[in-house]
């Protein structure tokens, strides 16, 4: 109990780091780019077409785009406070219900892909792990290289045309029918597989090779109990510990797939945020993000904590 | 005959073994997807509801006329056969083939009419494609054919294994209960020989099939011969169908080929007497244009091996040589290699996977979860056809777009549900971007041009149900004013609603109020669309959709608005999807999961042309790429200068490399489809490097020791400012790099974003920059060019032109009333751009769109106002 509380208390700490430090640099940074607010807002919000001076100018003035930057900051900082994360500067919504909306879709299509992966990859990996340089070791090691190297893009095109332009197994973008869903996720579970089965595989033949297992069918274990009893849980730590490393990955694919499969979700919302100059919408996204990211750590140390029972000792 | 010697038997016992697992779960999908299509065409046909209209033989359409309604109905497949017998009179059975040759689609058609009754379910369809091609078209089916050799091969092994010698038949078919490991092995064993005749026949028919030349050039078998005459309109089918059961007496004429190559014949089916195929195997070849007999094929004469090798194919393959009996056998035979499967592994198991099982149960758990986890991953991504089947769903027309509906401000994506007709303006706009009737049904102008009337129609109703009326037009129209958008920049005093109508008040005069009027930020909306604070909470309009989901920024979806009052269209229901990138949108287009495709790029608009031409639209669009010169830039300020830059450019070449069609390269600033704003007869613009080096020279420019241009101290060196919003703007870009560099001027290319240009127009820093510019944003160009070639020039058009006032007071005055010399006016202007060059245009754009076999009489609006849904009908047989 006093370790979870330990963990608890740390990861608080860190969530309000993060906050900080995410929420201010993000503003920094966009403010410090090239251009003009105005007009890239201004031709996120009425097209490129109808951008203009007097278009820009009269943003400008909306938005109060000419106060200083230390006073802006200031005001995000006190609406934070009051857990306002202001409105969106080219839809003009408010950020929270923007977000609400696409971290919605980006979370389904992150737990797909995750469980995706979990699937594909964590079982592949103890097998190999169980039967080092066996056939099932050294093809699990060959695709994981091949996944791993192709980038999503690329590894997401060929499903298209594998799955749905060939077969129409499955549609090839739109985020309203749930088969719309089994590609992205694919895409993404397929990169992360490939990581996440070379860690299982790593942890179970180093487990397999531990003394203690020997030690264990030597005092009279079959080698079923042995194996589910002491080497599955010595060789789970490491891959939830690095679950919680994929989401990061996971982060960084979603933004290219979710643009390729028309996937209305957060990474989508991040890279036109970022496009249209839209402060507000960049710095609640990256802050929700983050603080998702030290939720779901704390969610791993507590697997951990619980699967591990040397450090509560 | 004895068991073969023990070292034989292992080797057949490692290639059943082997062959076995490694295919069983292939041959089990085969199998039973072939048990499935036995009595496919029986179910299809049965599927297939009467035709509506009375039948008798008089009534019946000619072939010539089916085959051409079928062709009409279906641009992108081909009809390979019309079969009637032994179909039910009142029907065509139709096989239509896709133009890459490799799908069959089975649809039956009305004898009378022509009309589609219906296709093949679609599960038999998904089936039927499962079973010959593995989904996989052409390459499928020659897979299949290989996997059906190997399916010999394995049941051939399994045959030499299990023969017992003359004297243990008896032992050999005996099924022993006693122990589940004895029975499964004997279960395996009896069944396997007693099928194994038949699973011999299947797969030899199977590879006849994927591979039938093969079988042809062993049995001497002749090809059909060809069309002697290569030119001329195809003879009258039915005609040639008489003929050919007159070349054959005594046989039925069951279907027609029409010839899909220029030199093939028509071919004719004929069933003979003794013919043991469903609708016979005699053929009739006559030439395609005169109609003369080519040949025949009697079917009756052939040698025993022509006949086995060839005619008995199909008959054993579909169990079509015994009658209802044989055709029950064959869908049990269909499950036999499932069976074998599972009996195999399980022999498998007990023979000596349990072994290793049993000194690795400590695995047993993972290697379950192994395959529960698998199981459900092929379940979690395999969700099934139904969403990709254009035809399984229902009728929702589907129309994707590059652009996103990431608001519901009029003007922000307005023009999306403008588009998508479910909000409309006072006032609309032809192909040429002239203002005609919108919700407005009339305007009047007030004498001293400051004040309109515009005249409401009546019965129009909002998607609230609401009637359209003054008071909330002038709301819309008075709250668009107050934004970004096309009123923004008009006049207007204050809007007032009118019994029937509005009155807009303008402080000066402005002619061109009705081309803005029509823009979409000037959408007319229901009250209840706004909220307290006067910000929109839902598009509620009076087009003939309403929005019934949305799903920001990605999608939406419409269906007809009970509230409509006009011509109820055909489609009824559409949604709407926003994919950003054009290889997703190609894609889509490619497999027929959209109906409507937009914004594709030049290379796909291209590839789509060669190939399905009667399914691409492709409409010039006023958008015109220029090159926006800073002309009180020291080097640019002579008008020489510009027009050595401009003599300089090979529109042409760029038309063609970079946007695939050489008709797109400006030979002024707008397109043809600008009707008046088009000049008929003004010397082009036109590529002359020559005389562009002698302008230069008279300028003083001199080629340096690098070829750059010099004068002084001065080196002929511009920065060009490139947007990267449209992909193909820094490619062209490179291109007029290179190309001034032929006449000495030195470019150096700074990619940015498309705001960068007006912001540097405005600080005066930019020297020149690329864009690509809709000169009807606002319908007619007039007001455009009014914004880009004003006083102080324009963001996106003139930069310290000393020349500009004739154009701007020009401008002006077509914006202030100029009746009957507006087209004197007009032609003043464009003529004082093309001499003077404030702006460079380089080439023009067109749209191309990708239309499914799925909708009809699609046609696009070269100003981008509509998609004209409620202009399209479901192609026949698209399910309603």
């Amino acid at each position: 109990m006093t370790r979870l509380a330990a963990v608890l208390g740390w990861r608080l700490a860190q969530a309000l780091v993060v906050a900080m430090a995410v929420g201010t640099m993000s503003f920094f940074l966009m403010r410090s780019l090239p251009g003009d607010m105005a007009y890239r807002i201004a031709a996120s919000r009425y097209g490129l077409d109808m951008v203009t001076g007097a278009a820009a100018a009269a943003v400008r003035a909306e938005l109060h785009l000419d106060r200083p930057a230390v006073e802006a900051l200031a005001l995000w900082w006190s609406n934070l406070l009051r857990l306002d994360l202001g409105v969106s500067a080219v839809t003009g919504r408010p950020v929270w219900s923007e977000i609400a909306e696409q971290l919605g879709h980006t979370a389904r299509l992150a737990a797909a892909a995750l469980t995706l992966s979990v699937i594909l990859g964590i079982p592949t990996g103890f097998l190999a792990g169980l039967r080092p340089r066996s056939w099932l070791d050294r093809c699990s090691l060959a695709l994981a290289v091949v996944f791993r190297a192709t980038p999503p893009f690329l590894v997401g095109l060929f499903l298209i045309i594998g799955l749905s332009l060939r077969s129409g197994l499955a549609p090839a973008a739109g985020p309203d029918d749930a088969a719309g869903l089994a590609l992205p996720a694919l895409t993404l579970a397929l990169g992360l597989a490939a990581s996440s089965s070379r860690v299982a595989r790593d942890a179970m033949a180093r487990t397999a090779a531990a003394p203690f297992l020997e030690f264990a069918r030597t005092k009279g274990l079959t080698d079923r109990a042995a194996v589910v009893r002491h080497a599955l849980r010595n060789a789970a730590t490491p891959v939830v510990a690095y679950l919680g490393v994929q989401l990061a990955f996971l982060l960084e694919g979603v933004v290219v797939v979710e643009t390729l499969f028309a996937w209305p979700g957060i990474g989508h919302a991040l890279v036109h945020a970022l496009f249209g100059r839209d402060i507000p919408m960049v710095q609640g996204t990256v802050l929700v993000l983050g603080l998702g990211l030290v939720l779901l750590s704390t969610a791993v140390d507590i697997v951990c904590l619980v699967l591990d029972p040397r450090p509560r000792a | 005959m004895s068991p073969a010697p023990r070292a034989s038997r292992t080797i057949f016992f490692s290639i059943h073994l082997s062959l076995g697992l490694a295919l069983g779960a292939y041959f089990s999908l085969v199998g039973l997807t072939g048990s499935l299509l036995v009595f496919a065409p029986e179910l299809s046909a049965a599927t297939m509801p009467p035709p509506l209209t009375p039948r008798s033989q008089e009534a019946q359409l000619s072939l010539a006329a089916t085959v051409d309604r079928l062709s009409a109905a279906y641009p992108d497949r081909v009809v390979s056969r019309l079969r009637w017998y032994p179909e039910a009179a009142d029907r065509y059975r139709a096989t239509l083939t896709s133009r890459r040759g490799d799908i069959d689609r089975i649809v039956f058609v009305d004898r009378a009419t022509g009309a589609v009754l219906g296709h093949e379910p679609v599960w038999i369809r998904w089936t039927t494609e499962l079973h010959y091609y593995l989904l996989a078209g052409p390459t499928g089916h020659k897979v299949n054919g290989a996997g059906a050799a190997l399916l010999g091969v394995v049941t051939l092994a399994g045959l030499v294994l299990w023969w017992p010698g003359r004297g243990g038949l008896r032992t050999s078919m005996r099924l022993r209960v006693g122990n589940w490991r004895t029975l499964v092995f004997d279960a395996h064993r009896v069944l396997g020989a007693l099928a194994s005749v038949a699973l011999l026949a299947i797969s030899i028919s199977g590879v006849y099939f994927a591979y039938p030349d093969l079988f042809r050039r062993a049995v001497g078998w002749a090809a059909p011969p060809a069309s002697t005459t290569r030119a001329g309109a195809t003879a009258d089918f039915d005609a040639m169908r008489a003929r050919a059961a007159a070349a054959l007496p005594g046989g039925i004429v069951t279907a027609l080929y029409p010839p899909t190559s220029p030199s093939a014949p028509v071919r004719f089916r004929v069933k003979l007497p003794g013919d043991r195929w469903d609708f016979g195997r005699s053929e009739v070849y006559l030439d395609r244009h005169t109609g003369d007999l080519l040949g025949t094929l009697n079917a009756t004469t052939l040698t025993l091996p022509q006949r086995a090798a060839v005619l008995w194919m199909a008959p054993v393959h579909y169990g079509r040589f015994g009658g209802l009996v044989t055709r029950l056998a064959w869908v049990l035979l269909g499950l036999v290699p499932g069976t074998l499967f599972l009996s195999g592994c399980a022999m498998w198991w007990n023979r000596s996977l349990s072994r290793h099982w049993r000194r690795w149960r400590g695995q047993r758990n993972v290697a379950r979860c192994i395959i529960c986890l698998l199981a459900s991953a092929a379940a979690t991504v395999g969700c099934g056809p139904a969403s990709a089947d254009p035809d399984g769903g229902t009728p929702v027309l589907r129309v994707v777009s590059q652009w996103e509906p990431s608001s519901l401000e009029p003007g922000a994506t307005g023009y999306i549900y403008t588009r998508m007709q479910v909000a409309d303006t006072l006032v609309s706009a032809d192909d040429q971007g002239r203002p005609v009737p919108g919700l407005a049904r009339s305007w009047t102008e007030s004498p001293d041009g400051l004040s309109w009337d515009f005249m409401l129609r009546t019965g129009v109703h909002f998607h609230d149900g609401t009637e359209l009326d003054g008071p909330q037009t002038a709301r819309s129209l008075n709250r668009a004013r107050q934004r970004t958008g096309s009123l923004f920049r008009v006049p207007i005093a204050d809007v007032v609603a009118l019994p029937g109508g509005v009155r807009i008040r303008l402080t000066e005069p402005y002619s061109l109020l009705p081309a803005l009027l029509a823009h979409s930020s000037a959408q007319v909306l229901a009250a209840s669309s706004f909220q307290s604070d006067d910000s929109i909470q839902a598009v509620i309009g009076t087009g003939p959709y309403r929005i019934t989901r949305m799903t920001m920024p990605q999608s939406f979806d419409v269906d007809l608005s009970p509230h409509w009052t006009g011509v109820v269209p055909e489609v009824r229901s559409a949604k709407y999807l926003a994919v950003g990138r054009a290889e997703t949108r190609a894609l889509l287009a490619r497999s027929g999961q959209a109906d409507l495709v937009f914004n594709l790029d030049a290379l796909t608009v291209e590839r789509f042309l060669r190939e399905r031409p009667d399914r691409t639209l492709l409409a010039s669009t006023p958008r015109t790429v220029i090159l926006k010169l800073n002309a009180g830039h020291p080097f640019l300020r002579d008008v020489r200068a510009r027009e050595a830059l401009s003599l300089a450019i090979d529109r042409e070449g760029i038309a063609h490399a970079i946007l695939r069609d050489r008709r797109l390269a400006a030979t002024q600033l707008l397109p043809p489809s600008m009707g008046d704003w088009h000049l008929p007869g003004p010397p082009a613009l036109r590529t002359d490097r020559q005389r562009a080096a002698a302008l230069l020279t008279n300028l003083g420019w001199r080629r340096g020791a690098d070829g750059a241009l010099v004068r002084g101290d001065q080196r002929f060196s511009l920065e060009m400012r490139v947007p990267s919003d449209r992909p193909e703007l820094p490619v062209v870009a490179a291109a007029l790099q290179a190309q001034l560099w032929l006449v000495g001027i030195e470019i150096s290319i700074v990619v940015g974003n498309s705001a960068d240009i007006p912001l540097m127009h405005h600080q005066g820093t930019l020297e020149t920059g690329l864009a690509a510019r809709n000169y009807a944003t606002f319908n007619d160009p007039g007001a455009t060019l009014a914004q880009d070639f004003g006083r102080d020039g324009g963001d996106w058009g003139a930069m310290g032109w000393a020349d500009a006032a004739p154009v701007t007071a020009a401008l002006v005055s077509l914006q202030r009333g100029a009746g009957d010399r507006a087209q004197e006016l007009r032609e003043a202007i464009l003529r004082r751009l093309q001499a003077g060059l404030p702006v460079i245009p380089i080439a023009w754009y067109t749209q191309g769109v990708a239309v499914s076999s799925r909708v009809n009489g699609a046609s696009l609006d070269p100003l981008e106002r509509s998609y004209r849904l409620t202009d399209l009908r479901w192609a026949h047989g698209t399910r309603r």
